[in-house]
This record gives C-alpha cells, structure tokens and sequence, in this order.
C-alpha cells in the first residue's frame, strides 16, 4: 500500500530534521567569568514559574547575540568526504533585476536599504538612489542583521528615521531633509511592572502629518501580551514627550501600528502575534487612557482583522477584512473600508465588500479615496482598486508580479511600488532569498522590477 | 531553595542542550519553515536559558520552557524576517541531496501556517498532547486539532 502524499512529506521532514547538524552550545563562558570575578560563584535559583521568565525582554537576548562572542553555527564536517561542500546557492530567477537584501522598506515614494555597506535612501519608487550616510558610531554590518532590532523609515522629502538599540532602550536618530547630519535621542521605557526590566523587545516607528512622529517600544509579558510605552515627538522625532504606559487599560497585547493623528489622539490596531485576529483601541488624552473603538457596519459573526491606519485629511481609514472559519481554514474573507471622522473613536463601515475568498491578509495600501487590495486565492493574484472609498471596486490580474508581495504602497492614483521576494530557487515556492522592488505606472496592469542599485560606494558620513 | 554552583550549572546546560537542541530546532524549522532562522532561533533560545538561569525552576521539565521561549522569540522574529532579506541563503548540508530533499519539504509545506505545520510536529514527532501543544502555541486545543486536520487536507491536495 503506498504512502500518502501527507505522508511521503513529513517522512522527508523527519529525514531532514535527522541530517541537521547539532551545532555548539550557545557559548556562556564570558558570563561565567563575570560572574566569578563578581564573586557570585554559586547561583541561588528562585524557584519561580515558567511563565515569570517569559516576562523578560527579547533585546536582551538579541544584544547578547550581538556583543557577546557568539560563535557561529557550528561548520560541517561531511560524511561525504568532502568537508567544504558548496550548498546549492540559489539564484534570483531574473538576474538583470536590483535585489536588495537588509533591511528594506517603502512608504509612498521613499524606499529605504540598510545593508552592510550602509543606508541608502530613494525617493522615487526606487528608480535612484543615494547613501545618506549612517550616525557617527554606528555600525553598517551590525545594524544590518537580522538580530539587531534596527528599524528604519523615511518620508520622502521630509527626513529618514533610524531606530537602534542602546542600552535599555533604544535611540531614535533623525536627519531631516533640511538638515546636514543627524540627531539623535535616547528614549527608554519606564516599564509599568517590576516583572519586566531592561530593553524592549522591538519598536514601532510611525512618521505622522506635520511633524508627528511616534516611538512605541515595547516587551512581551507572559505568553501572548505586551506592554509598551509610547514617546511622540512633534518636531519629527528632534524632541520626544514620553507616554504614560497603558497600565491597565486592556493595551497590553502585541502592537502591531500606532497611528497618532495629533499629540493627543492616537489609533493602535493589536492582536496576538500567532492570529489573524486583531482589535482596535484608541486615546485621546495623550495615551493615559485607552478603550475600544466603536464600529459599526461590520458582520456581527466571524473573525476580524484590521490593517493599517491611514490619515487622509481629518479623517482615518482602515481596511477591515472579516472572514469564518471553514473546514480547510478562513473562507468567505471581505474587505471593508471603515472611515473614522474622530481620530478612532468610532468608525462605520463604507462602501461595499469586497469579496477576498479564502484570503485573510490581503495587501493594502490608502492614498486619499484611492485603495488598492492586493489578495492571492488559489496562486492567482488580483488587485483591486476603489476610487471612491469602496462604493464601487474594480478588479484585475496584473501581468509581472511575484505570488510573495509584502508591501504595497501608493505613490499616486495610478502609480505604485511593491516590495517583494523572489524565489531563488526554480520550481520552489516558499524558498524566498531575495527582495526586489517592482512599481507600476498604470494603474498595476502591468509591473517592473526596479532595476537601479544602491552604490556603496557614494556612501560616506 | 536550592543552590547550585555555577560550574553544577554549566554542566546541566550542556547536558540541557545536548538533549533537546534537535526537538527546539526541529519545532522552530516548522514555526518558520526556514532552515537558517531555525538554526538562529535555537541558539538564541538557549542563550536567553542561560542568561535567564537565575529565574528558572530547574525542578521543572526544561522542554516546555525551550519551546514556549523560542515560539516567542520566532514571532518577533517572523515579524522582522517580513522586512528583512538574506543575500544567500545560509543553508549548508552535507550534499546537494539533502539541500534538494529540505528544498522540496519546504516548497510543500508552505501551503500551511506555522500554527499547522508546528501542531503537527509537536503532536506526531515530539509526542505532545494537544493541551500540552496548545499551551506551547498559546492557543486552544480545539485550535489544535483544527490545525492538523486542516493540514491533513492541505497536504493531501496539495
């Protein structure tokens, strides 16, 4: 009797968890010997719970990977003789494209690369691009990895933002367009609870209208919560007023985007990081108060999710997809624009749905009444577009895209730019190494890779 | 309360890793799907064990700790990894049969979400019940059982 694919396919996982090589033990050698110069040759172990050591934060432990002479993954010695065995280095399917690797990222027309050669910057969809030159102190390569917690975002026109850990915190460096160099600001959390101490775990970085710009840090507590303390700064992040920290307000989940309107009114979408399912909350003192935004408009049963914020004018516009849950996963997925006309208080559902099928996590992205809804149903991409808040949406099948888009963003009514993976290896689909940006002029018809690099060496302080 | 040396400790650790290592790095390959994120997990899951030793209960069975701890350090990591690009891929087996084989486990198993691939690794190849798998992925055991049958389905379609 023959295995069944299901099978046939975990027997292969077996078989290859099996061929894993076991590497070194994560080296604690330097503690050790802090702690014997420290006099604490022998460790009094509370014996608490579990659950009291998930309190602490992640930086901490990302830091250490950082400082700490970690050694690297264990080489493999083969047992097929030839110990320097080449992997099989996938290669992008489209050569002739820019393939950026770091830290990438879009908003309208400003893309951004952090890369172990430094920080290069474009404001045109990616088509040019120059080094803007990374603080003083500031290490390219270290900054560039996966483990270093950076964050990076810009506005094209206004200023680039660089987010990095320091200490128990982390400090916000700011280069406005206007400005020569950077400035920076150290911001640290006062955690609200004793349980939690030193870094945060990671951080929000969200430019607003004006000069708004706002700094949520935050650090995990328990088994799916998170506090976070929020700074916002009027002046595009020269100047910080730090937040009271959502004590007790029913804020302690996972953040996944603050959207301040003014100083004082601010929008956060949250959920647990391992569902679809997200809830909104707002203030409007300034963060010392949070409760539930009211909406209206949307089907009483189901699962809800909410993307991003967008301000467009006085108003706030939020994708909202909602979906049950069939025998093989969500179905009956719609989007749904919700507008708020009092910074997130309360919100009604506008226009009509637009039917997503089985797809929870469409790509969106808001420009003024202009959304377009990026959705994958059975490996077939559509996009979809409403120009008049969802009264009536329209739907096509662009010619040039990768099935692995992230980031979708609008640098016009009828231009805009997706950041995306590329498998690198042919017939594979989810062995994704490369990210590329690709943009589109007419209407996301048809897409093209952007084809210009970042030069290293324009980069300079 | 019990003391132990700092050298007591150090053994244990190094008995700790050598015992569970594969199980932690086999749970956060399915988590992420990704053979060189896993890899970087399960150090810095043992590394956030050994700098959190003075916190721990080192009565309790340390299993569990491990993989809540490096579920939670995989989904910020997943959230970075959205943002992030490797050049080249890390990934170094011993021949290219192997790169081939994980290459075609991997393609397979992206059809399901990391709830479903990692419910069916903790329950068929860790041995966990569904409560102790719902409790390692902060979720429900009724969640549990839907994440295998759907995967079940996925796979079979597939």
């Amino acid at each position: 009797m023959s295995k069944s694919r299901y099978d046939q396919i975990w027997e292969a996982w077996k078989l290859s968890v099996e061929a894993a090589q076991k590497p070194e033990a994560p080296p604690r050698s330097a503690e050790l010997l802090r702690a014997v110069s420290s006099g604490r040759l022998r460790s009094t172990l509370a014996p608490r719970r579990v659950q009291i050591a998930a309190f602490v934060g992640l930086v901490a432990v990302i830091a250490a990977v950082v400082v700490l002479p970690v050694a690297p993954w264990s080489p493999r010695s083969a047992s097929t003789g030839n110990p320097e065995t080449t992997p099989a280095s996938p290669t992008p399917t489209q050569p002739g494209t820019l393939y950026l690797s770091g830290i990438v990222g879009l908003k309208g027309n400003a893309s951004w690369n952090l890369t172990d050669t430094g920080l290069f910057l474009s404001e045109d969809g990616g088509r040019t691009w120059s080094a803007v030159g990374l603080p003083a102190g500031l290490s390219a390569p270290l900054l560039s990895t996966t483990t270093s917690g950076t964050v990076v975002t810009a506005v094209a026109n206004r200023a680039v933002w660089l987010a990095a850990r320091e200490g128990d915190g982390y400090r916000i460096y700011t280069r406005l367009e206007s400005a020569a160099g950077w400035t920076s600001t150290l911001l640290v959390p006062t955690w609200p609870v004793q349980s939690i101490s030193g870094p945060p775990e990671s951080i929000i970085v969200t430019p607003g209208p004006g000069g708004l710009l706002t700094v949520a840090e935050y650090s995990g507590t328990g088994m799916s919560g998170a506090v976070t303390e929020t700074f916002v700064s009027a002046d595009d992040g020269l100047t910080f007023t730090p937040y009271p920290p959502p004590f007790g307000s029913g804020a302690w989940e996972y953040w996944r985007s603050i959207t301040f309107v003014n100083a004082k009114s601010g929008l956060v979408v949250m959920g647990t990081p391992t569902s679809d399912v997200s809830t909104m909350v707002y203030t409007a003192d300034g963060g010392t108060t949070w409760k539930a935004s009211s909406i209206a408009g949307l089907p009483a049963a189901g699962w809800r999710g909410f993307g991003t914020p967008t301000i467009v004018g006085s108003d706030v516009v939020v994708p909202a997809t909602t979906w049950t849950d069939g025998s093989n996963g969500p179905e009956n997925a719609e989007l749904r624009l919700l507008v708020s006309h009092d910074a997130g208080a309360s919100f009604v559902a506008v226009g009509t749905a637009l039917q997503l099928g089985a797809d929870i996590s469409a790509t969106t992205a808001v420009l003024g009444d202009t959304t377009w809804a990026l959705s994958v149903n059975g490996g077939v991409i559509s996009i979809s577009e409403t120009q008049d808040r969802g009264a009536t949406w329209s739907t096509i099948r662009p010619a040039g895209l990768p099935r692995a888009c992230y980031d979708l963003d609008l640098a016009g009514p009828t231009q805009a730019t997706i950041l995306a993976t590329d498998s690198g290896c042919p017939d594979k689909t989810n062995c994704w190494t490369h990210a590329q940006l690709l943009s589109t002029s007419d209407s996301g018809l048809t897409w093209t890779p952007v084809v210009s690099a970042p030069s290293p060496s324009a980069a300079g302080n | 309360m019990e003391l132990v040396s700092v050298g007591d400790l150090d053994v244990l650790y190094a008995t700790l890793f050598d015992a569970h290592w594969r199980d932690v790095f086999q749970v956060l390959l399915a988590w992420t799907n990704d053979w060189p994120a896993a890899e970087d997990l399960t150090q810095e899951t043992f590394l956030r064990l050994w700098r959190h030793r003075d916190r721990i209960d080192w009565q309790e069975p340390i299993l569990p700790w491990l993989l809540v701890a490096g579920r939670r350090l995989a989904t910020d990591r997943f959230r970075a990894l959205r943002r992030h690009f490797a050049v080249a891929p890390a990934v170094q087996f011993h021949d290219d049969g192997q790169l081939e084989r994980w290459l075609d486990v991997q393609s397979a198993l992206a059809v399901l979400s990391p709830l479903e691939r990692t419910s069916v690794v903790l329950t068929a190849f860790l041995g966990l019940s569904n409560d102790e798998t719902a409790r390692v992925l902060d979720t429900t055991p009724g969640a549990v059982r839907s994440a295998m049958s759907r995967a079940r389905t996925k796979l079979g379609e597939a």
